[in-house]
């Protein structure tokens, strides 16, 4: 049993992270905390399901969706947050949280009032697989295992590829990343929108725990926060720690003790771990 | 206080007087009206706490339920007349909100750190008060049966409220001015501008921000738990981030943080341009949402600093 309930928190949790690092990613490359980055995960859903509407296969369609929001995520780089970045240090992030807070409520409401119907859900045609006597949900496996390659995609693009090099140089300092001739701009564009097909993912992946709706954004992008800033906002891998921790803790409390006290339970964790270690689970001392 | 700043505060307060008879007395006026002022008082405070000292609260919301619940359920079920719970449910937000800030100015939680921080508490409020439903009414919300204005009396409601709240603003005003023409609002300038060098230079950095967030508050708390019978009806849903902290935090960058005119213009233009916007339908918030996002990228320092500019500006042509 215990291991059932831990193998849906992994997988939430894991889901959390493909949220979350997106959050990091974009902070870490250009201090913008994207307050509009549930919405991603929202826009792809939905994209999906009016491509499937519309007669595609699933999945041509999810496919097809997360290439769409990934155009959208540069598109909303290159157009939106320009000005925000000749800003620097404290005005630049007020800015950011700013311009993306206004974006999320167009899009919120541009898509609450347009699609009040829409709902995105994926239920996959598998019946659960039994283990020695441990049920294993097929949802939940899909969860993990398609979350755990793309993170696992994402730390090689980043270790390994020149690219991936070059990005954490930004990160690093953005003025020597200049001076050995990386230019951040296209850097901050493709984190942007890897940034927003990750999300576009957790997205569909929520459709196959859960009902995706386009009222549901504000609430991704809170859980995507708290991920980030629970990692310790700059760090990728401590990231990815916190959604596994925070899910496990969100589905062993709901067990135990009900859905409404849970997320109490969750909230209650995310300020503890905040007091106790401002700097993030795996964060330096700065 | 000086001449000119006195004249300052005595036409805010006969524009704030003369508004219902500008715009006509309609009950739907008046009812706009009302909220201008209502959501003028929370911007006054989240200037005190976020303009002054830069603490990024997201539990704003929480901080004006807290008032409003705790009035309206102590008064209920304690028989207390509703005017001393206003004061009780304001003492408790304060007490809340300083203890907050406390915790994170202790523990030197940056700017975002705050912020979900603060956010997380909000959160749980919000649950809590879903949960509690025997005593809050739940997700259905709670109405209101007594009203502090006796009814038996021939006059008209919303404006009555209308005056009360502008008296309240109007104490609000001075204490602000007094508050910030004070040493605090020297150390407040220091605080906003380079915290590290407020603390070399003598300030106690800690004891200004709580200060801060107990007056900020306390204006919530006092102004929930009236805005409550003004309404006769709370919901969790009136309290949470959308429909509280964002509206508030746009009202605040929109006029300009850390004056004493922002609060007042940034409420008043985000109201008309709402109410010029509203026969457009659906898309309202949409078109909304995109002139946040230009208002922001290019009045970035609020409308308040960018009309002092505007003199020097005109010069130069």
């Amino acid at each position: 049993m215990i291991v059932e309930i831990l193998l849906d928190g992994i997988a939430f949790g894991l889901m959390l992270s493909l949220l979350g690092v997106g959050v990091t990613l974009i902070f870490g490359l250009g201090e913008i905390l994207n307050l509009a980055h549930g919405e991603f995960a929202v826009i792809c859903a939905i994209l999906a399901w009016v491509l499937m509407g519309a007669g595609a296969g699933t999945v041509l369609s999810i496919v097809l969706s997360l290439v769409i929001v990934g155009l959208i995520g540069v598109v909303i780089e290159r157009f939106l947050l320009f000005p925000v970045y000749r800003a620097k240090g404290e005005t630049r992030i007020l800015m950011g949280i700013f311009v993306t807070l206004g974006l999320s409520l167009a899009v919120h409401s541009y898509l609450v009032n347009t699609l009040p119907t829409a709902q995105f859900s994926v239920r996959l045609p598998v019946t659960n697989i039994v283990v020695g006597g441990v049920i294993l949900r097929p949802s939940s496996l899909a969860t993990a295992a398609i979350s755990v390659s793309v993170l696992m995609l994402l730390a090689f693009f980043l270790k390994k590829t020149y690219v991936g090099k070059a990005i954490r140089t930004v990160a690093q300092n953005e003025t020597v990343a200049q001076l050995c001739g990386v230019n951040p701009a296209n850097f901050r564009t493709l984190i942007f929108a890897i940034g927003a097909v990750m999300a576009g993912l957790a997205g569909i992946l929520y459709g196959l725990i859960a009902t995706v709706t386009p009222s549901v954004g504000f609430d991704l992008t809170i859980y995507a926060l708290i991920v980030a800033i629970v990692g310790g906002v700059r760090n990728v891998y401590g990231t990815i720690l916190s959604g596994i921790i925070l899910g496990i803790v969100h589905s062993v409390s709901s067990f135990f003790f009900g859905t409404y006290i849970s997320l109490v339970i969750f909230l209650v964790a995310v300020i503890l771990i905040i007091l106790l270690r401002p700097e993030g689970i795996l964060g330096e001392k700065g | 206080m000086k001449k000119a700043s006195i004249i300052q505060k005595l036409v805010i307060l006969g524009v704030y007087s003369l508004l219902p008879i500008l715009f006509g007395g309609g009950d739907y006026q008046l009812r706009v009206l009302n909220l201008l002022v209502i959501f003028t008082l929370f911007t006054f405070s989240s200037n005190m706490i976020f303009g002054h000292t830069r603490q990024l609260f997201l539990c704003q919301g929480a901080l004006v339920g807290i008032g409003a619940y705790l009035s309206v359920i102590l008064s209920a079920n304690l028989g207390i007349t509703p005017w001393i719970v206003f004061l009780i449910g304001a003492l408790v937000s304060g007490g809340i909100g300083s203890s907050l800030s406390m915790i994170s100015s202790i523990r030197k939680l940056s700017i975002i750190l705050v912020a979900v921080f603060t956010l997380s508490f909000q959160i749980i409020f919000g649950e809590l008060i879903v949960g509690l439903r025997n005593i809050t009414g739940g997700d259905e919300g709670f109405v209101i049966r007594q009203d502090i204005i006796p009814g038996t009396i021939n006059i008209n409601r919303e404006l009555t409220y209308y005056y009360v709240f502008v008296i309240i603003l109007f104490a609000a005003i001075l204490i602000y001015s007094r508050i910030i023409n004070s040493h605090i609002g020297v150390a407040f300038k220091c605080i906003t501008e380079d915290e590290t060098a407020a603390a070399f230079v003598g300030i106690n950095v800690v004891k200004y921000k709580v200060f801060s967030a107990f007056i900020g508050s306390f204006l919530f708390g006092l102004i929930g738990g009236i805005y409550a019978y003004y309404n006769l009806y709370i919901a969790p849903s009136m309290f949470n981030l959308q429909s509280t902290d964002t509206l508030i935090l746009v009202m605040l960058v929109l006029g300009g943080m850390g004056t004493l005119l922002g609060p007042l213009l940034g409420a008043g233009v985000f109201a008309l341009i709402f109410e010029f916007l509203r026969p457009l339908g659906q898309i309202t918030t949409l078109v909304f949402g995109i002139l946040l996002i230009i208002l922001f990228v290019y009045f970035r320092e609020g409308l308040v600093p960018w009309l002092k500019k505007l003199p020097a500006l005109y010069k130069r042509l």
